[in-house]
């Protein structure tokens, strides 16, 4: 398990991260999302021993990570822009990981390079952006360790070599104690693949949960309620993340569970009403704005 | 269970990629060290089967490019140590490879360790194999003796720890910087900041403080050791004995170079720890040193700025503008390298006052002389001894084999000879010395007023010792002199030719002769050109050779007799060089300058000449002795207007010399020389 405790992280004046509280359990894949600037790749660079926080303390399975080589050794870090030595092929790069990484497996690094297609004697510096990448989550995958860092996994990948990754991860998990913690911005790449769920703005974390729970706990209504003050009373019942209304449409985005919700819905007898499930980007827009990320304020 | 990531293997890693730098450092390495040791022991072999001799033998040719003291592979080796560091830790200037490699199971002590061990492992396997070869090389030409194979061990062991100092200052250099350049430039100021403060002081004394009596030689190559390790690694070979390819790093010398690349280690490996990853690009790595770093360049500049001026205009509104503007000009490039961005070249202007007010202070503490330097004269019942000397009589410098300035017999040296309690006569000296500082100041018109310049030294009370250079009243000057000389203890001290003893003279390897205006002495006498000849060598250009025999040329040209002594010495060195064992070897030719006879100078062909005599080191004791009776009864005027006649003592068959002057009134010297001048022509 990862236990990132009231970790802050600034930068000069610039605070990164500030005071983030999260937890990251085994055997799953942690989604982390969050505005541009929030502190995703700080907060990656600080569970990986690259970064060291002004405050709190990252721990993985129950030892500090910073500068303490047993707690690094469950680690592999993939940032968002691979380290390839200069003139390095991919084989190169796999005898330099078996350096660095005793349990990787070379072997089948060489088999997922001949399925991915990619050639293993070519320099990486002539492999297009998408071509590195796959070599770098190949090699993090091959690392063999009980945890693995992704920053921008999917970024630069095209469709098809996304869902090999993503089954990649799906197979890695299934065979081995492992968890990936994927950072990006594609929500629907998280949504597909992600058990958990970290939302990060502004350097702090506005949760950190299952996402089916996530998405039981959030629901968007769309209703009309004839009677403007009975209207008045159910939003002041529920807890409302987002409202729009056009005409005599009220939509909400509430949180809450649903048959509490529709209870409370049919009380003030709507003339329509209907609950949608919401997708991790609605989701992801609604808890933002409530943090004052107002889509509102960007659309001129 | 996880597994610890090995160090060994991983050194081996890091060598793997860097294997680059080996290749590179091999060919500069054989290039430098075994290649040329070839080339010149090939070139002497060819020479001898040529002409049938050759200038060295097969030892000593093959001891001039190896082993110890050579500059040229001592900078290779420097140059060895930074690019290495600059090379495995460039990674400290990349977020990238700085996620990369701290991502590690490392320590960052472990990752320093490996980085260290891995790059300093890529010079050892290029440096090793090339000394070997060195030694292939003198054994393949029969030049390897036991003694320069040990020295060349020895320059080996030496030359690696020249690179772990250069290395590891480079690395502490490094840690301090936030990207490349500043790394560089970080290097650059370890290696030169110092020295060129040194320098900047040395100016400002020279152009401001006009008493000042420059240190002695030996002292400022030692102080520059001090200045960086690099100078310390470069000025090594100042002591220790002498070897056949160098002088001899004794083991004390070892342990200081390994005592300084561990420090200097440490310090980085400090610096390294506490060091924050993300400070990867910016320009250095801990904030808090950039408006010290601003103010340790900007102060300097404004300083030099106000010296440029000074020696433009000598004008104070002009220092004062010179040093605003290249205090500012400083100050934006500076503020430049820090946030690589032009539109914020003026932040931080708060701290350009304080520079300014520090350049503005030190400059015209020097150009008011605010601290009383120059017009400094301690009272009488504070000093317990004076000593004087006197620049036209002593002022020369020597020599090593390499034509390396080993020796300055400066006038620091000769007024530590002298040590007189009854220095009443020399107080008055020193009086109107001061005066005449009091009246000139820094005006040159103090060069017009036909005055002595003389060196004094206080002996305090306290024990501070003080030297000051003055230009005194010539007559004044003399008559003090004429009577201290008189004194015979005076002269002992004043003269070490007095107080030599059968120790002394036994380390004196030869004994040169230099006679200028040789009609005036008379010794050339029996040698006079006549007029006719010389007319006819300003009617026929081919003429003179014929007519003058031997080595004797004609000095025709326009002569100065205030710069014979200089030129006397360089004609000496000149001649020095080209001998092979040290000791001078001169033909007791004559010699005069100058190829071309004007009409004009044909008036004065008969009154310049000079010759050199070759004294036999036989003659030693007679030629002591005589010029020791002569000083009983010299004027001191004898000495000081001597007219660049000189005699030089050698010293242990090194390019050090003794220098004494000589004049027609020597009657004792001159009847001696003139006797082995006539001796040696037959």
């Amino acid at each position: 398990m990862i236990q990132i405790e009231q970790v802050t992280k600034r930068f000069g004046d610039i605070v990164a991260l500030n005071d983030v509280d999260a937890q990251i359990g085994e055997n799953c894949i942690f989604g982390l999302v969050g505005t541009n600037g929030a502190g995703k790749s700080t907060l990656l660079r600080v569970i990986a021993g690259v970064l060291k926080p002004e405050e709190g303390q990252v721990r993985i399975d129950e030892l500090p990570v910073w500068e303490n080589p047993l707690a690094k050794r469950r680690i592999c870090f993939i940032p968002d822009v691979a380290m390839f030595f200069p003139n390095a092929t991919a084989d190169a790069m796999r005898d330099y990981y078996k350096i660095i990484y005793p349990k990787f497996d070379g072997g089948r690094f060489d088999d997922l390079l001949e399925k991915f297609d990619l050639d293993p004697k070519r320099k990486l510096s002539t492999f297009s952006k998408g071509m590195k990448k796959q070599v770098s989550v190949l090699l993090g995958i091959c690392a063999n360790t009980d945890y693995l860092l992704c920053d921008e996994t999917f970024d630069g990948l095209d469709p098809v070599m996304r869902q090999a990754v993503k089954s990649l991860f799906a197979s890695e998990l299934l065979s081995r104690k492992f968890t990936p913690v994927i950072a990006s911005h594609s929500l629907r790449e998280i949504e597909d693949i992600c058990d958990f769920v970290g939302l990060l703005h502004k350097g702090g974390i506005l949760f950190a949960k299952d996402l089916d729970e996530m998405k039981l706990g959030i629901h968007k209504i769309q209703c009309v309620i004839p009677d403007a003050a009975d209207e008045e009373a159910l939003l002041s019942e529920l807890t409302v993340l987002q409202k729009e209304k056009r005409g005599s449409l009220l939509t909400i985005v509430v949180r809450g569970s649903y048959d509490e919700i529709n209870r409370k819905i049919q009380a003030r007898q709507p003339l329509f009403s209907e609950i949608l499930p919401l997708t991790l980007e609605e989701i992801f827009i609604s808890e933002t704005e409530v943090a004052g990320y107002d889509i509102k304020n960007l659309v001129f | 269970m996880t597994s610890k990531i090995s160090f060994f293997k991983l050194v081996r890693g890091e060598m793997y990629q860097m294997s680059w730098l080996t290749a590179v450092q091999m060919v500069a390495f054989v290039l430098f060290l075994p290649f040329r040791a070839l080339m010149s022991m090939a070139i002497r072999e060819n020479q001898l089967t040529r002409v049938g001799t050759a200038d060295y033998s097969a030892v000593d040719q093959f001891a001039r490019h190896v082993g110890l003291g050579h500059t040229v592979n001592n900078c290779l080796l420097l140059g060895a140590g930074a690019v290495c560091a600059l090379t495995a830790f460039a990674y400290l200037y990349s977020q990238v490879k700085q996620d990369f490699y701290h991502s590690l199971s490392l320590k960052r002590e472990e990752l320093f360790a490996a980085k260290y061990v891995s790059s300093t492992l890529t010079f050892v396997i290029a440096y090793l194999p090339s000394q070997a070869l060195v030694l292939l090389v003198g054994l393949f030409y029969q030049a390897l003796t036991g003694q320069i194979a040990f020295e060349i061990a020895l320059a080996t062991l030496q030359g690696i720890l020249f690179f772990l100092c250069s290395y590891s200052t480079t690395l502490a250099a490094m840690m301090l910087a936030g990207n490349l350049l500043t790394a560089i430039l970080a290097v650059g100021a370890f290696a030169l900041y110092l020295p060129v403060m040194k320098l900047l002081q040395e100016s400002l004394g020279s152009v401001f403080l006009n008493t000042k009596v420059e240190s002695r030689l030996a002292f400022t190559n030692s102080w520059m050791r001090f200045t960086s390790p690099w100078a310390w690694c470069l000025y090594s070979d100042l002591h220790g004995a002498k070897g056949v390819t160098g002088r001899l790093a004794t083991a004390g010398d070892l342990c200081q170079l390994v005592v300084i690349a561990a420090a200097l280690t440490l310090v980085a490996l400090a610096l390294y720890r506490i060091r924050k990853t993300e400070v990867a690009g910016s320009a250095l790595a801990f904030r808090y040193l950039e408006p010290v770093i601003k103010l340790m360049v900007t102060v300097p500049v404004g300083v030099v700025a106000g010296l440029i001026a000074y020696e433009m205009a000598e004008s104070v509104f002009f220092e004062v503008i010179f040093i605003l503007l290249f205090g500012v000009l400083a100050s934006m490039v500076i503020e430049l390298i820090y946030r690589v961005d032009i539109r914020q070249v003026f932040s931080h202007m708060w701290q350009f006052p304080i520079a300014v007010v520090i350049s503005c202070a030190i400059f015209f503490v020097f150009r008011f002389d605010l601290t009383g330097y120059n017009s400094y004269l301690p009272a009488q019942d504070e000093i317990a001894y004076m000593s004087v000397s006197s620049p036209s009589y002593n002022s020369y410098v020597s020599y090593d084999e390499n034509g390396d300035i080993i020796y300055a017999s400066s006038e620091r040296d000769l007024l530590d000879q002298v040590k007189w309690e009854d220095f009443g006569e020399l107080y008055e000296l020193a009086e109107d010395g001061v005066e005449k500082v009091r009246e000139y100041g820094l005006s040159s018109a103090i060069y017009n007023q036909n005055l002595s310049s003389i060196y004094i030294k206080y002996y305090l009370k306290n024990g501070k010792e003080v030297y000051r250079y003055y230009h005194v009243n010539t007559d004044l000057y003399c008559e003090v002199m004429n009577e201290l000389i008189r004194n015979e203890e005076f002269r002992n001290q004043y003269f070490s030719i007095c107080s030599w003893d059968e120790e002394d003279l036994s380390k004196i390897s030869g004994i040169w002769v230099y006679l200028y205006g040789t009609d005036e002495i008379g010794l050339l006498e029996g040698q006079k050109i006549d007029v006719d000849k010389t007319e006819n060598i300003g009617n026929e250009e081919t003429e003179p050779e014929e007519s003058l025999s031997g080595k004797e040329e004609i000095n025709a040209g326009e002569t100065d007799h205030t710069g014979l002594d200089e030129a006397g010495q360089e004609e000496v060195l000149s001649e020095e060089e080209d001998t092979d064992d040290g000791e001078t070897e001169h033909s007791g030719s004559d010699e005069i300058e100058s190829e071309e006879v004007s009409d004009e100078a044909e008036v004065f062909v008969e009154t310049f000449r000079s010759i050199d005599i070759s004294v036999p080191i036989s003659r030693l004791s007679d030629l002591v002795e005589a010029y020791r009776e002569d000083l009983k009864t010299v004027s001191f005027e004898d000495i000081y207007y001597d007219g660049g006649n000189e005699i030089y003592f050698y010293i242990d068959h090194s390019y050090r010399s003794d220098m004494y002057s000589v004049s027609k009134n020597f009657k004792h010297t001159m009847a001696l020389l003139k006797e082995i001048y006539e001796e040696q022509m037959g």
